[in-house]
């Protein structure tokens, strides 16, 4: 059986024309969740300095619990969100949860070697570097952060545009 | 159980420094921890809320008595609420450890959504600054995020 491809839909505005709807995903994290250090409870008694030192320390934005860091990188853009992960380990970890909205995926681009999306949550245009093989190829859906692409020798397979992995299915079903 | 404000009684909080807040029970109920007390009658007085210190929770039941007020209007709590997360980044660390503790949805989202203005458009070493953090990252890493990430950072 192989890939329906869908049409796609223009956009009457800029005539552009969206292949469909791209849910991006950093990649796979199959990484356990993030070994936090434990939050200090307060102490009692601190005095002068080594008060002033614990309150720094309590003040510790990397010793957030993780679900509080997810909701904070959740308020952000696709970019932001790599910003964020870029700050530090605790907060790379909270980045590399599903976004909640998908970006659309443009069917060419002006410049070749990429390939263009639209971020819904911040109103941007982004141009992904794609390989020659995905830019040759049909697209035939998106699940989980990955683009079902068909080529027309290579057969089906799985590309993941952010890290770049693909994944040929040697006898689709 | 009656909640309602004319009827609300005071309920005594006390902060992990020792300070006793006299705050009304349809205010404080505001957050579930202590509404789950109330429901069980087990809001013996003072209610110790060991993960709180006096200024903190001072701010978080003046959010508390704003959001109960049952005459505000929508606009009126959005103005009002742009205005009371305007504060540096400890107060704000403090206040999302404590909506977290107190489980306060609603303020929880509204400094999380705060910190997530703070950071938009923003460059990680700016970001650092801002929050006071060490990178951790040792160079390979870096390289790797930065070889990652180099279309999103233009």
């Amino acid at each position: 059986m192989g890939l329906t491809l869908q049409k796609g839909f223009k956009d009457p505005f800029t005539k552009t024309l969206y292949l469909g709807l791209f849910l991006p995903q950093l990649k796979c994290s199959t990484e356990g969740s993030p070994l936090l250090p434990e939050f200090n409870s307060s102490k009692t008694a601190m005095e002068g300095a080594k008060r002033e030192e614990i309150e720094v320390k309590q003040r510790d934005w990397t010793r957030l619990p993780n679900d509080i860091l997810v909701l904070i990188v959740s308020g952000v853009s696709l970019t932001d969100s790599f910003r964020f992960g870029s700050v530090c380990t605790p907060w790379r970890h909270a980045s590399m949860v599903k976004h909640r909205l998908p970006w659309l995926m443009l069917s060419k681009s002006r410049v070749t070697k990429t390939r263009g999306f639209f971020c819904l949550q911040n109103s941007k245009f982004y141009q992904l570097p794609l390989p020659k093989v995905v830019r040759r190829s049909w697209w035939g859906g998106s699940s989980h952060g990955w683009l079902i692409m068909a080529h027309k020798t290579r057969g089906d397979f799985l590309f993941n545009p952010f890290s770049e992995c693909s994944d040929f299915a040697a006898n689709p079903p | 159980m009656s909640l309602s404000p004319s009827t609300s009684k005071m309920l005594s909080l006390k902060s992990s420094d020792g300070k006793v807040l006299e705050v009304e029970e349809h205010v404080a109920v505001l957050c579930e921890t202590i509404k789950s007390l109330v429901e069980d009658g087990c809001a013996d007085s003072p209610i110790p809320l060991a993960n709180v210190d006096g200024a903190t929770l001072g701010n978080v039941m003046e959010w508390c008595k704003k959001h109960a007020d049952q005459k505000a209007s929508a606009d009126d709590l959005e103005d009002w609420d742009a205005e009371f997360v305007e504060r540096d980044q400890g107060e704000l660390y403090h206040l999302i450890m404590a909506a977290n503790y107190l489980n306060i949805k609603g303020l929880l989202d509204l400094i999380c959504q705060k910190v997530a203005d703070m950071i938009k458009g923003k460059h990680p070493e700016k970001i650092r600054e801002i929050f006071n953090i060490e990178n951790d990252f040792t160079p390979e890493q870096q390289e790797q995020i930065r070889k990652d990430n180099s279309w999103a950072f233009e």
